[in-house]
C-alpha cells in the first residue's frame, strides 16, 4: 500500500476539526474536508476515510456532538459541533502546534 | 456519559452499523455530486468517490470501535461464538452440560457437608470452650474397644464426672440406633444416649416439652425421649400434641418428652450418628437395652487452658 501523502496531518487533523468547527459552526463530514481544502488552497486534502473515525472519537471524547439534519439538498446528514471542552481542547493544540512549528523553525534557521 | 454509550453500542450493533452507514453514504453522495459538476459521467463519478474515500469497510469498522466499548464487544463476540459451536454439536455439549452440573453439584454437596462437620462451629452454647475428652495416645488403658481407638466405659465416665475440677461440667453420649416396630420388619432411628448434662452443656432447648437435665441421670425416673426437630416431622408430623405420645424403642414403650429446636438438625450432622432420638444413659440402662450404650464418648465444658 501506497504511504497516504496526508500522513503528515494524522497529528493535527483534531486541530483542523476542532478550529474549522469553532469557527464556521455546525458543520458535516463532507463539509468539513471541502473547507479544510479550499481554505488551505487545496494544499491540505484530508483522507476522507480517516476522517470518520476521528469524528467518532472525538465526539467519545466530548470535545464534538453531533445532529442528524436535512441538508438543503434534502439529504440526511450528521451535523457536528464542538462543545466546551472542545474549545479548551483546541486552545491546549493551538498552544502545542505553536510551540512545535516555532522549534522546528528554530532548528530550521539554525547555520 | 460516553462509557454508557460505548457500553449500549455493543448490544445495538445493527442500529450503530446503520448509523455509520448513512454517514459514509453521505459522504459518499456529496463527492459524487461534486465530480458529476466538474463534468465527470455518472458511473465513473460513483467508483472515483468511492476510490476517494479509500478501504469503506475499515473506514466503517475503526469509526465502530471508537463508539464501542471494544473489549465487551470482543467478549461479547467470543460468547456468541461458543454458542454457535455448542449449538453446531449438540451431544457433546449435552455431554459438557451434563458431567459439569454433576460435578459442580457434587462439589457444593461435599462441601455442605465439609462446612458442617468441620469448619462450621457446633451450634451450640460457647462452642469455643468445648474440649473433647480422650485416652493419651498410645496409653495402655482400658476402655470399650468398639473401634481401632477405646471410647469410655459407663464405669469410667461416672468417675470422671465425680472427680474431675478442671471443667465446669462434662457431657457424655453414645451413639446408637432404635428399632421403632413393634415386631415385623425392624425400621430403624439413629440416635443417642446422653447424660442429663447434655442440654444444658450445649445450651439447646427445647421447642415442646422439656429437656433432659442432671435430675434424670436416675434410674427411679421414668424413661423419655427427647426428639429432634427432623424426627418429629417425619414420624408425627409436626403435631403439637405429641407431647407424651408412645414411641416403641427396641420393644419398649417411651413417651415422647420434648421436641429439640431446629438447632438440633445441625446437632446431628455435627455429632457422629446422626441424631433422631435423645435418651438419658442411666435411664436406658436396664431398659433400653443396647450393647452400644456402654460406650461413650466425651466432652468437657470450660476453659481451653487444660489443652
Amino acid at each position: 500500500m501506497p504511504k497516504s501523502p496526508n500522513d503528515k496531518l494524522q497529528g493535527t487533523l483534531t486541530l483542523l476539526v476542532l478550529k474549522t468547527l469553532n469557527t464556521r459552526g455546525p458543520l458535516h463530514g463532507y463539509g468539513l474536508c471541502e473547507h479544510i481544502r479550499s481554505v488551505s488552497a487545496e494544499l491540505l486534502q484530508l483522507e476522507e476515510g480517516s476522517l470518520c473515525p476521528a469524528l467518532h472519537r472525538m465526539e467519545q471524547d466530548q470535545w464534538i456532538s453531533s445532529k442528524w439534519e436535512i441538508t438543503n439538498k434534502g439529504r440526511q446528514a450528521k451535523f457536528y459541533s464542538i462543545t466546551t471542552k472542545g474549545k479548551k481542547q483546541l486552545a491546549e493544540e493551538n498552544e502545542s502546534w505553536a510551540r512545535l512549528t516555532r522549534g522546528v523553525m528554530r532548528v530550521l534557521n539554525y547555520s | 456519559m460516553a462509557w454508557y454509550r460505548r457500553w449500549r453500542n455493543v448490544f445495538r450493533d445493527d442500529a450503530l452499523s446503520t448509523e455509520l452507514d448513512a454517514e459514509l453514504a453521505y459522504h459518499l453522495a456529496e463527492t459524487v455530486d461534486r465530480l458529476i459538476e466538474a463534468g465527470m459521467p455518472e458511473p465513473e463519478a460513483l467508483i472515483a468517490a468511492r476510490r476517494q474515500l479509500g478501504n469503506y469497510t475499515i473506514q466503517k469498522e475503526r469509526a465502530r470501535d471508537m463508539n464501542i466499548a471494544t473489549w465487551l464487544d470482543q467478549l461479547r463476540a467470543d460468547v456468541m461464538y461458543g454458542l454457535r459451536q455448542l449449538k453446531q454439536s449438540p451431544g457433546f455439549t449435552a455431554v459438557a452440560v451434563l458431567s459439569l452440573a454433576l460435578g459442580i453439584g457434587a462439589n457444593a454437596a461435599i462441601f455442605q457437608l465439609v462446612n458442617a462437620i468441620r469448619l462450621k462451629l457446633l451450634p451450640v452454647k460457647n462452642p469455643e470452650q468445648l474440649v473433647v475428652v480422650d485416652w493419651n495416645k498410645d496409653s495402655a488403658r482400658a476402655g470399650a474397644w468398639s473401634t481401632r481407638s477405646a471410647n469410655f466405659t459407663y464405669t469410667q465416665w461416672d468417675v470422671l464426672r465425680a472427680h474431675q475440677e478442671a471443667f465446669s461440667d462434662m457431657i457424655a453420649w453414645s451413639a446408637s440406633h432404635f428399632d421403632l416396630t413393634r415386631g415385623g420388619e425392624p425400621r430403624f432411628a439413629e440416635g443417642l444416649y446422653v447424660s442429663g448434662s447434655f442440654f444444658p452443656v450445649l445450651g439447646v432447648s427445647a421447642e415442646l416439652g422439656r429437656t433432659l437435665s442432671a435430675s434424670d441421670d436416675s434410674a427411679s425416673c421414668n424413661a423419655a425421649a427427647v426428639i429432634s426437630d427432623a424426627f418429629w416431622h417425619r414420624e408425627f408430623g409436626g403435631d403439637r400434641q405429641v407431647l407424651g405420645r408412645r414411641l416403641t424403642l427396641n420393644g419398649y414403650p417411651v413417651p415422647a418428652g420434648a421436641c429439640c429446636t431446629t438447632d438440633c438438625y445441625e446437632l446431628a450432622v455435627a455429632l457422629p450418628g446422626g441424631l433422631g432420638l435423645l435418651l438419658s444413659i442411666v435411664q436406658a440402662r436396664g431398659r433400653v437395652r443396647n450393647r452400644s450404650s456402654q460406650s461413650l464418648m466425651m466432652l468437657a465444658h470450660g476453659s481451653v487452658r487444660w489443652m
